[in-house]
């Protein structure tokens, strides 16, 4: 049963953080950003206005849902956790499933918040004509069931540990596993069969290929029945439910602190700690300590190592998959490389806007702030730290890039050949690399050190450093076009490609240097 | 003691310190001044400024101005030096719940940039100090809460610090944890440590320290010796005394007696409080005896150092 006091006191807390207002706009901003992005990839006749419009919202709000809602959901019991409130909430009469519901009821409400941003722009449609109120009823129905569904991803992962990261990157991981869940489930319950294979479920270009199918008739697709909205609806009620059952049983067993159990340490000893060369280990691992103490703070516990590892295997499981399931051209192969690249970026920024949380929020930061090391090693050893995290998955990722690009197309990056001949496509997407990988160290670093929190600060640091180069690079174009300068606005695109690595690199320079530096001149991060 | 041989002891001087957070001034003009071996005793009530000098001289936090120094070094411009010399143990401070004890220690031994071949003999010593030699492969999430604050003091003291500041050590202990806090505190005193100690438990201070400061507000009301604060509140030292006899006769004699400064009955007792801190109080007491009055207790008025608190800040905490 939902408590009332619960989501009362939550909505006071909420409405006197300014990121609550922030958010909103920026789900408005990221909703207009996909809105106009997909409008711009399809040539619509002006008759077909406003039914492409009405399905460019569509994809547009469930886009927002699935990555916005378990992300806005993670930290709600996770919180409650870190800081100790759970516990006060459970010497009360309240019971796990009256905790749950009522933070399930308040995401929603913030939710239905969020969306009302995206109301302006629903209107438009309606306008031009051409949606029926089937359309409407059942894009209705998709963002509601969407809508549970990732919220309760979201809700499981907040309830399945008390760090603020964690719960985000699993909420992320548990909310592609509910969508392809509910497309496999809705594809049982329409054809009487699950899909036939795996590249029904990879052969998606985008996220947007990804959000197309469980809308059931985006840009281009006919409508389809509403029973399909029916169905969807089922899965996720279905889906919320174990969703809240779950995190209830969940949070009942571990509002008492209990030491690890037996069984636990036995798993860590067996799979997570080194069974031969032990001495060789521990030796190994103190030097590492000796030589940066924060360095090795990234890499000493079985946790870390599991991400890092981790890391590497989603890569080397996502190059076997568009490696194995389609037959790909030369040009899509890099193409799916660049993509994975930036994907990784993503999981970077996140990483290095993550930096010091843990130590911020226990008061440990205090400790290490006042020891000799000074901030310089602090900032190169957690660099260092990001580097050694993501060594492996980098690694496969180049070499899967030079074996496919050299058994393919030979050294030319894309087919249209630009001013450049004999360009190294692998040095290219190394140089890539590294200048990604130096952009996002700097931003996100730089920003975990400031106040924001988590979810703003990796927002923060994607869209410094991945978005506003793009669209600095959009407006050197256009600022070519209008100047009118031929030679130029003809650009191959390995040039374009570069100038925006360049302007990466200026933007990471001058938020470096005016605030990670400035940071460090100023005697300490406080 | 000379200014030259003063400045030479000297661990901590501040000179008119102050911080600023926004429009609240947390400091104001802070003259502090701890000497060498002092075990000594910060004292003031929440919001007063304590924990803001403390970060100020563990280089945590910049002054907005002023000067502060830890055996010479100033705070701002050597910081690194001064790191290398203090242990710091704020009020609230973190672990990593999931490592050991050992690796605990070894990683801020790394910190301090010790050898590692040095590390292990230290780490063995300072468990042994705090007592706890046989947790040393704990998890540092299953250590009581107790456990836990010993352990923040073994870090404290892994580099072998002159100057300690201990904000609150004893906060959330039990009496047996907070006692055997204190007598690890008296034998690093007696190990020549300089230790600033900030605490609500001014019972406990008063028991521990030889110097005190109180301040509120962010400005500095009393620094010195425990006894000189106690003086302060007082004209003259408080006796109490019981007599077999008349009460009446006991009285009539002490009113004879130039050196009382004031006289008053309380129950069965007589409050004596004398002229100055100079009277022999021993006089008093053989008047009594030669006046042939049955003395069955004649003790000093003990003014606790809460006392000491509540009459110096009257006025600054309401």
């Amino acid at each position: 049963m939902v408590r009332w006091p619960i989501v009362s006191r939550e909505l006071r807390a909420a409405s006197r953080q300014g990121s609550t207002y922030l958010l909103r706009i920026v789900a408005a901003l990221f909703g207009i950003t996909v809105f106009v992005g997909l409008q711009l990839q399809f040539e619509v006749p002006p008759n077909a206005l406003g039914k492409a419009l009405f399905d460019g919202l569509r994809l547009t709000v469930i886009a927002v849902v699935w990555v916005l809602g378990p992300l806005l959901t993670a930290d709600c019991i996770s919180r409650e956790q870190r800081e100790g409130t759970l516990k006060l909430l459970f010497l009360t009469p309240l019971r796990a499933p009256d905790i749950v519901l009522s933070k399930v009821s308040l995401q929603v409400f913030r939710a239905v918040t969020l969306l009302l941003a995206l109301l302006p722009m629903a209107i438009l449609p309606l306008f031009l004509g051409g949606v029926s109120w089937r359309d409407g009823l059942q894009a209705l129905v998709v963002v509601a069931a969407s809508m549970m569904a990732a919220l309760s991803a979201g809700l499981v992962a907040s309830a399945f540990t008390e760090r603020w990261g964690r719960a985000l990157f699993l909420s992320l991981v548990l909310s592609l596993f509910s969508v392809l869940s509910l497309i496999i489930a809705v594809t049982f319950l329409q054809t009487g069969a699950f899909p036939s294979s795996l590249k029904d479920l990879v052969s998606f270009s985008w996220l947007g290929g990804l959000i197309r199918r469980l809308s059931f008739g985006g840009m281009g697709l006919p409508s389809v029945p509403l029973t399909v909205g029916r169905d969807l609806a089922y899965v996720a009620l279905c889906w919320t439910v174990v969703a809240v059952v779950l995190a209830a049983w969940r949070i009942k067993l571990s509002w008492r602190y209990k030491p690890p159990s037996r069984l636990r340490r036995r798993v860590v000893q067996v799979f997570c700690s080194p069974w031969l060369w032990e001495r060789f280990f521990s030796k190994w691992m103190r030097s590492r300590r000796d030589v940066n103490p924060i360095h090795w703070l990234g890499e000493y516990s079985w946790s870390a190592r599991l991400s890092k590892w981790s890391w590497c295997g989603a890569i080397m499981i996502a190059e076997s998959g568009v490696l194995a399931a389609v037959v790909w051209s030369a040009q899509e192969l890099m193409l799916w490389h660049y993509r994975l690249l930036y994907g990784l970026a993503i999981g970077l920024a996140f990483s290095a806007a993550a930096s010091f949380r843990q130590e911020r929020e226990t008061g440990l930061y205090e400790l290490l702030a006042v020891t000799p090391l000074g901030g310089r090693k602090m900032i190169a050893g957690r660099a260092r730290g990001l580097w050694r995290q993501m060594l492996p998955a980098f690694v496969v990722l180049v070499a899967v890039f030079y074996f496919t690009t050299d058994f393919s197309e030979g050294f030319f990056l894309f087919e249209e050949r630009g001013p450049i001949e004999e360009f190294d496509a692998t040095l290219l997407f190394l140089f890539g690399l590294g200048t990604t990988f130096l952009t996002i160290v700097t931003i996100g670093m730089t920003l975990a050190l400031t106040r924001l929190n988590l979810l703003m600060a990796w927002a923060l640091t994607v869209a410094l450093g991945l978005v506003l180069p793009l669209l600095l690079l959009g407006a050197f174009e256009l600022g070519i076009n209008l100047l009118g300068i031929e030679s130029v606005a003809r650009m191959a695109i390995e040039v374009k490609y570069v100038v925006y690595l360049a302007i990466q690199l200026v933007i990471s320079l001058v938020v470096g240097v005016i605030l990670l530096i400035r940071s460090l001149l100023r005697f300490a991060f406080v | 003691m000379s200014d030259e041989t003063a400045g030479q002891n000297i661990a901590v001087q501040t000179r008119s310190l102050s911080r600023s957070f926004g429009s609240l001034t947390a400091l104001d003009q802070l003259h502090l001044v701890v000497y060498r071996g002092d075990l000594f005793g910060f004292i003031g009530s929440n919001g007063a400024g304590k924990t803001t000098t403390l970060r100020i001289l563990a280089t945590f936090l910049a002054p907005s101005g002023g000067r502060a120094e830890v055996m010479g070094y100033d705070v701002v411009r050597q910081a690194d030096s001064v790191r290398h010399i203090i242990g710091y143990m704020p009020d609230f401070f973190g672990v990593y719940k999931d490592m050991e004890v050992t690796e605990y220690l070894d990683f801020f031994g790394a910190c301090y940039k010790i050898p590692s071949a040095q590390r292990e003999k230290t780490i063995g010593d300072v468990l042994e100090l705090v007592g706890l030699t046989d947790k040393q492969g704990t998890l540092i999430g299953t250590l009581s809460r107790g456990m836990q604050q010993r352990l923040g003091l073994a870090r404290v003291l892994i580099h072998d610090p002159a100057v300690l500041l201990l904000d609150e050590p004893a906060s959330g202990l039990d009496p047996r944890a907070r006692i055997e806090m204190m007598a690890i505190l008296q034998e690093l005193q007696r190990m020549g440590k300089t230790i600033i100690i900030s605490s609500h438990i001014l019972s406990e201070l008063q028991s521990l320290c030889n110097r005190v400061a109180i301040i509120e507000k962010g400005g500095l009301i009393y620094s010195g010796p425990v006894g000189g604060a106690q003086e302060q509140i007082t004209s003259g030292p408080v006796y109490w005394l019981r007599v077999g006899t008349d009460l009446d006769r006991a009285m009539e004699v002490l009113k004879q007696q130039p050196q009382i400064a004031e006289l008053e009955a309380v129950d069965s007792r007589i409050k004596i409080t004398l002229q100055d801190h100079e009277t022999d109080p021993s006089e008093v007491l053989e008047s009594l005896v030669k006046g042939g009055t049955k003395v069955i207790e004649f003790r000093e008025d003990e003014v606790g150092l809460e006392r000491v608190f509540m009459h110096v800040t009257r006025g600054e905490t309401q």
